[in-house]
Parts: C-alpha cells; structure tokens; sequence
C-alpha cells in the first residue's frame, strides 16, 4: 500500500521537479537563474522529505516511479506532437 | 447548312425580345432597352447564326472551331465600325445562351463574357464565346440542373462602357439575412472584378423607402482596368491607395441605382440581380438577371455531426478562412474540431464527454460559446473518475511545459523572431513546412520561450485564476465590489499591445511637430509610403516609422488569415491609426490615465483585507493573473510571425506561379489548397486545370463573407436575450463600468479608423490591430466577444467599459447616436 502511494505521488512530483530543471535553461539572465535553481532546490528537498518519510523497503518504488513519469511524459509529448505533425490525421473541412 | 434569316440584329430590333430567337440575356436586355432603361447600344448574332455554324453540334462533346461565313465576317466588320466611334473604343462579347438568365438557372459566370474586344479580335471572340458552351464549369452547370432548355447560343456585341465605377444591384438581399432590404456592391473599375469575386466591393444595404440601413465601405485594393491596351498585360491593377478607402458612389447615387433596380424588379414581378457602371455621370445598365441559387462548386455542403463555432477564432474576425489558410491549419491542428464552411468548429460530443457534467444541449452549446458556466450543473461522479484519469495521462503528456511557462521570462519570447527569420531564409521550406517548423517543431531541451503558442495554450490558466480568487474573496471579503477587480487584474506596462499604442501615439506626437505633414496626414491625401519618400530618411517621422515596423510591422487586421497583408506591405491601417491619434488634442491625451485609477482599486482591494496572510494571498494572485494576461498577449504578438512568415513563403510562390503563366492574378493563390499549389509549382497541372476551381470557391468564399456563421451545426444554443425595448441592447460584461458616449461604428480599422475621444467604439470583433483605437474611447462595445477575447483583455487594461457579445450591435446602432452603457450589468442603451 505504502509502495504505492510513494509511487503515485513520485511521479507528478517527477514532472514538477523535470520542469524546475528546464526551467533552469528557460531563463535569460543570471538573476533568473538563480531563481530557478532555488526553485529546482525546493522540489528536490519535497523528493528527499518523501524519501525521508517513506520506509527503507518501499524507497525503491520513488526510482521506479520517477522513472516511469519520466517515460511516460516523453513517450506521450512526443505521440502527442507526432500524430499533430505527421499530418495523418488533418482536420477534416467541410466546403 | 441553313441561312440565317439575318447575321445580325440591333438590340432596338423587336425580334431581339423572343428569347427563343436571341437567349435569355440578349431578350433581356432588349426589353430594359424597350422600358426606356439606358442599355449600351448593342447588336445580336441569333441563335440561328450559331446553328448555322455549328449544325448537329452535341451539347456533351466540343465540336472542332467553326469557319465564320464570308457574309458574317463582313457584318461583324460593319458591326465593330458602327459600334466603335472612335479607335480607342472598345467592345465587349457576351453569350446569350438559350435559357441563360432564366428564373431557373441563371447560368451566371458559366458562358463566356470578352471584355476589350477590338474590330480585329471581334471574329475571334464570337467563336470562342460559342465553344464557351462546351467549357467544363457550363457542362457541369448544365447538367446539374438537367435543364430541358433547346441548347443554342446568341452572342452579344456591345459597346464596352469605360466604366470607372461598377458594380451589381440585388433587389433583395441574396443571402436571406436581411430579405427587405436591396443589396448593391459596388467597387472601381470594371464590374468583371465584382463578378469574379476578385475585389471587395462596398455593399449598401437599401431599405424599402430608399434609405441606406447599413454600409460596409472595403478596402478595394484592386479594379479591373477601364483600358486595356496590352491584351498579355494583367486585367487587374492597383488602386491608387487614396481611393481605396474611399466610397465608390455617393448617397444619391445608391439610391439611384437602388430604385431602377426595384423598378425592374417590380416589372419582372421576380427577384433581380442587376449589373450596372457608371462612365462619367452616366449610368447604364449592363444585364438584369433573376437571382437564382448557387451553382454546384459554390454551395456549401450539408454538415453531419453536432459541432459548435470555436469562439477564439471568430473573436477575430468573422469572416470564413480562405481554402489555403483552412488547408494548411487543418494540417497542423489535433483531430478535435473541424472547419466547416471557412470557419472552424469545435465537436459538441467530444466536448461533452471531456466534461465531468451532464449538461444540457443548450447549456454545452453555451459553455463552448463561453457565454455560461456550468458551475449549477450536477457533477456527474462516473464522469468525474474517469476525467481524473484522462487528467492524469494529460498531466504527464504536458504537466512539463504547464509548469515551465510559469515561470517563462517575457523577453525570452524574442528568441521566436530569430527562428521565423531562419525559417524564411530557407529554401528548403515550403509553406507548409515553415507552418509546422514554427508552430510544432518544439524541443524540450530548448528554452521554452522560442515556443510562444505553448506558452500561450499554457497561460489560459489566469481564467481559472480568476475564478479562484473570486471565490477566495467571496468568503474572505464579502463587502468587497468585484467589479472593480477586473482593473486590478489589468496586466501592465510589459504587455506589447500597450508598447504598440505607445508607437502609435508617439508617431503622432511626432508628425503633430511638423506642421505641413500633419496637415497632409490630416486631410487624408497621402499614403505613408509617399510620406517618407518626401520626408527623407533622417527625418524623425520616417525613422520613427521605420523603428515601429520593425517591430509591429508583422501584424495585421485578420492577422490569422494569411491572405490578410501585413502592415510592412500595406501601411494604409498604420495611416488610419496615426490619423485618428493626430485628430485628438494631446490635452485628450492626457485624460487617458489608467494607472491612477489602478492604484486606487488595488489601495481599495488591500482595504478590503484585514489579514496580512490575505493581503498576500491575494496579491499572489493577482500577481500571477497578471502575468499570464500579459503571457498571453505578448505570445500572440510573437506567434503571428509565424504567420507572416507562412504568408511570405506563400507570396514568394504564387510570384513564381504567375511568372510561369500558371497563375494570372494576385491572391488567387488562397483560393487553392496547398497540395494543389505545390501540384502547379511542380508543373503536373496548369492554369485551366484550376481557373474554374479558383473561381467556384472565390465566389463561395464572397458569399459566406455576407453570411454571419452559424453558432452551432445540430445542436441549439440559447437564444440571445431579446429586449422589448428596441432601443436597449444586451451583452456580456468583459470589462465593468458605466460611459457615456457618441456612437461610432469601425467595421475594419484599416479603412477607417475615425474615432474622438470620448465616443464609443461599435466593432463586430477585435484583434490586437484594434488595440490603438481603445485609449481614448468611452467604452467598446462588440459583437462577438468574451472575458477572454482580445476586446476584453485590453478593455480592463485602459480601465474603458467594454461589452461583448452584443447581437446585432453594428446594425442597430449607427454612427453618431446618443449611447449610455452599463457594462458592469450588460446593458447599452440607445439613447438619441
């Protein structure tokens, strides 16, 4: 039970803290950055408190579903634009 | 081979009247001219002649080109002398087929019409016009409507009136929307222009007792020229820049033609379609018709299928979407919507299956209109936990980029006219790739403000924002009047629709110093381009304007529609602008002062809060409102060079096209699809193989420029609220407040843009090219609209009452009337 609740808050928590790390190369300026990494900081203390919290025997399940956040967000962004930019499917129109 | 009884006849000739002798439209004309009406003169070749020179000849299959009979030739020769009094005049040949012009089928645009036909090329013209009853759009008309007409053809030799202005006359309005009242286009030049769709007429609409009850003056940025010397040089020709703005016929003029119109009407006893020029001051008519129903490649189709109009596009603008802009959209947009008939609409049941209600048909159609919330429906729990699936599955596909352009820094957003100019400067790119490199090419290891369309899909969020801190200030700050919120909410100095206004008004600041050039600019006789070119480059207005095209020159009135030009090539909307600031006193100027009335409602907000840990939850929000306001203009800003870019790409190509003699005329290429285009660049089809494509849908797309589109397809929305008082309209506030103002009606600020401080803005839509006509104004009102359409985003930042969604606004009211607007309970009052 405990495996899967650490696996199921691991995964949103994956991609809030992947963004915080894009985020870092978003910004323009030295101050942005810094912000952004601050920010980035924040989100991996909420990924150590969790590991933290959870028991010795459940801690594998935070790798296993950071991982399979991280291949399910890239696999479905990119199904996602593939199927918009490969054209098989084009709106359809009506004259 | 049979002997005609005679080669020719004068149109004054009695026998011209038997259609069975002469056509539909040679019968026609002859009873206007027996009426007295003032027809060009004329002389017809009988149906007889054409049997006499095309015996036995099948109306499916195209005979071999006839041999014109010695006794024809030489009465064509008699003809072209009588007709002709002078060398530079010239003749026109027009079919007159039997049947043609009918109450039952008009077979309009089907047979030929020659327009500049000389004594020589007369003999010519005549054969072709007869082989014009074999051409593939006249086979397919005809067998549509499986008429039992005698097939045959008279021909029309006529004196070509130089007309300098022309245009065609309905007695009732084709379109049905407005059935009483007559209908006349008019535009410059030839009527052949109007006919073909090619130009924009101005449109009259003329009420029963002869009053005008809604003009629509357009930008007639082509005519089809009077004279025509050169028969390989293009028919159409610039308009010079001065006139295309300005009304092609008087008032009194209108009403003149208006009422022959309703004359021949009324002796017809049937619905008239009447062409008519004007050479000089005098007015001939050219043709009368019944107005009879579309043909095939005009009619829109029959749609299947529940689908609703996708409001953030017709926000914009109403009118449809050429077929290559549709074309290349619907090549980049997800399978979840369609366009029907130029406009896009989005799928009513997938809608409702993404919604954790059931809702209503009504209360759906409403929500997808954004004219309701569904907040008083019933959670459907099923649905509820299924959603949280589809949630979290969306959440993992796009929860990276959602988070990102939180935080998305606004200048970062500059990167994006870099990657459109390497777009440009590649060769390798077609239109359709630039389209999908631009919109779709996204790296998630890029910064994500080279990607400004997902930074503006992600900051629709301020929307919900919004809705949460009403709700929070509902429990926290009863007592407090949320009206004034929306001013609080406004999104600030960053946003680059306010640095436009500001370019805007800083180039009037600059030409109000130079006397004479405000003068000129003032009395509308120049155009920018003559301007500079008389200033000089190192005068500050031209280097001022050089800076702000720089900048701003990628927008556009339409601007999502790429046959719309930019304001770098047609600067005329940047005149107007410069123009309507000019016309205010810089003492008006001053009046304007939104930040002061910003600061008074974030003091009274902060008032309204008596914890410190509210006063900085609130303005969190409001701290992140304003920045995903700000997002999502500045976004648009930077994604509409993706279209500037595509429609260059598209340019470059149909200068190609016509070059190679494939295409004739400027922007037909936007009535083609884009396979079709790449198809005519690669040499597999040619000129003939799209004439009658370009035409058919040129036409269609004339057609349902007049039409307003339909809300939903097979589904009901709710009935717009009718008022008893015709004088009392009805809207959506977008942004609150009470004004007071005189009327005035901008149908497309790139024709006029007349606006005093102080009057109220009647628009059918906004864009962001609206946006330097808001300062200054006492409140907008608009057609169609909502809280998050452009008209309301920019209304909050000036402070300025704006209301949207007001059914009918730009034909109930009319420039000059007395208005009283509450925006803040949806109301305008006419009031004088």
């Amino acid at each position: 039970m405990i495996s899967a609740l650490v696996f199921i808050i691991a995964m949103p928590l994956t991609v809030y803290t992947l963004a915080g790390c894009l985020q870092v190369i978003d910004q323009v300026d030295a101050s942005g950055r810094f912000n952004a990494l601050l920010s980035l900081s924040f989100r991996l203390l909420l990924f150590a408190l969790l590991a933290l919290a959870t028991p010795p025997g459940s801690r594998l399940w935070i790798l296993f579903g950071a991982l399979t956040s991280l291949f399910l967000s890239f696999t479905l962004s990119f199904a996602a634009r593939y199927v918009v930019r490969s054209g098989r499917w084009p709106t359809e129109r009506i004259e | 081979m049979q002997e005609p009884g005679a080669w020719a006849v004068p149109l004054t000739d009695s026998i011209c009247t038997d259609a069975t002798l002469t056509g539909g439209k040679a019968a026609s004309l002859a009873v206007l001219h027996d009426e007295g009406l003032p027809v060009p003169p004329a002389y017809v070749l009988p149906v007889a002649v054409f049997n006499n020179h095309l015996p036995d000849a099948d109306p499916a299959a195209r005979p071999e080109r006839p041999e014109l009979a010695p006794e024809l030739q030489t009465t064509l020769s008699r003809i072209a002398a009588e007709l002709c009094e002078s060398a530079d005049q010239q003749l026109v040949v027009r079919s007159s087929a039997l049947g043609e012009d009918g109450e039952s089928a008009s077979f309009a645009g089907q047979n030929a019409t020659y327009y500049y036909v000389s004594a020589d090329t007369l003999e010519k013209a005549v054969v072709d016009c007869w082989l014009s009853l074999w051409s593939e759009p006249a086979l397919a008309y005809r067998s549509g409507l499986a008429t039992n007409a005698p097939f045959g053809m008279a021909v029309i030799v006529q004196r070509m009136i130089q007309s300098e202005r022309s245009g065609v006359c309905f007695s009732t309005d084709p379109t049905g929307e407005r059935r009483e009242h007559a209908l006349l286009e008019s535009s410059w030049g030839l009527g052949a222009a109007l006919v073909d769709g090619r130009v924009s007429p101005d449109r009259f609409w003329i009420t029963a007792d002869g009053q005008i009850s809604q003009r629509k003056i357009s930008r007639k940025r082509l005519k089809v020229a009077e004279d025509l010397r050169d028969p390989s040089g293009q028919r159409l020709e610039p308009v010079p820049l001065r006139q295309q703005t300005q009304p092609s016929l008087s008032d009194i003029e209108v009403g003149q033609i208006a009422d022959l119109t309703r004359q021949i009407a009324e002796r017809r006893a049937t619905a008239q379609d009447v062409e008519w020029a004007i050479d000089g001051d005098e007015l001939f008519i050219l043709q009368s018709r019944p107005i009879t129903t579309a043909t095939e490649l005009e009619k829109d189709s029959p749609v299947e299928g529940r689908w609703v109009l996708f409001k953030p596009t017709a926000e914009n603008f109403q009118e449809p979407m050429t077929p290559m802009t549709v074309d290349l959209f619907r090549r980049i947009l997800p399978p979840m919507g369609r366009f029907i008939h130029g406009r896009y609409y989005v799928n009513a049941d997938l809608m409702a299956s993404l919604l954790p209600w059931s809702l209503s048909d009504e209360a759906l159609a409403d929500l997808v209109l954004m004219r309701g919330s569904p907040a008083e429906q019933p959670l459907s729990w099923r649905r509820v936990l299924g959603l949280a699936g589809s949630f979290a599955v969306g959440y993992l596909a796009a929860g990276v980029s959602w988070h990102r352009t939180a935080r998305v820094p606004l200048e970062s957003l500059a990167a994006f006219e870099l990657i459109c100019r390497a777009a440009l400067v590649d060769d390798d790119l077609d239109a359709l790739d630039t389209l999908r490199q631009l919109v779709l090419n996204d790296h998630p290891f890029r910064p994500i403000g080279e990607y400004p369309i997902q930074c503006n899909l992600s900051s629709i969020r301020y929307f919900l924002l919004i809705e949460v801190l009403g709700k929070l200030l509902e429990r926290i700050a009863p007592d407090y009047d949320r009206v004034n919120l929306s001013l609080v909410l406004s999104g600030g100095d960053a946003m680059l629709s306010q640095q436009m206004v500001e370019g805007i008004r800083e180039l009037a600041r600059i030409a109000a110093k130079d006397e004479a050039l405000s003068s000129q600019m003032l009395a509308d006789e120049a155009d920018l381009q003559t301007v500079t070119l008389q200033l000089g480059e190192y005068h500050p207005f031209t280097s001022a304007l050089e800076a702000f095209m720089a900048r701003f020159g990628h927008r556009a009135v339409k601007e999502i529609e790429l046959m719309a030009p930019r304001w770098r090539e047609d600067n005329n909307s940047v005149l107007n602008l410069v123009r309507s600031f000019l016309s205010r006193s810089e003492d008006d100027d001053q009046r304007i002062e939104p930040r002061g009335r910003l600061l008074a409602a974030e003091d009274e907000l902060h008032q309204a809060l008596p914890h410190r840990w509210q006063r900085r939850l609130v303005d969190h929000l409001i701290e992140r409102i304003r920045f995903y306001v700000t997002l999502r203009e500045n976004t648009r800003h930077y994604h509409t060079m993706a279209m500037a870019a595509v429609r260059l790409k598209l340019k470059a190509m149909e200068q190609r096209l016509i070059q190679a003699g494939r295409l004739k005329c400027e922007d037909d290429i936007f009535y083609l699809e884009f396979p079709e285009a790449k198809a005519l660049e690669a040499g597999l089809t040619d000129w003939q193989d799209v004439e009658g494509v370009i035409h058919g849908r040129r036409l269609r797309y004339q057609r349902q420029s007049l039409e307003r589109p339909p809300e939903t397809f097979n589904i009901q929305a709710r009935i717009p609220m009718l008022m008893p008082d015709d004088n009392l309209l009805v809207g959506d506030c977008a942004s609150p407040g009470v004004a007071m103002g005189t009327a005035r009606v901008i149908l497309d600020p790139s024709v006029s843009a007349d606006l005093a401080t102080g009057d109220v803005l009647v628009a059918p839509y906004t864009d962001p090219a609206w946006t330097p006509l808001f300062p200054g104004a006492a409140a907008i009102i608009v057609e169609v609209g909502s809280y998050l359409s452009h008209a309301g985003t920019v209304a909050r930042e000036y402070g300025i009452p704006c209301l949207v969604d007001v059914h009918g606004c730009t034909e109930k009211i009319r420039s000059g009337q007395l208005l009283k607007i509450n925006a803040s309970e949806g109301w305008v009052e006419i009031v004088e």
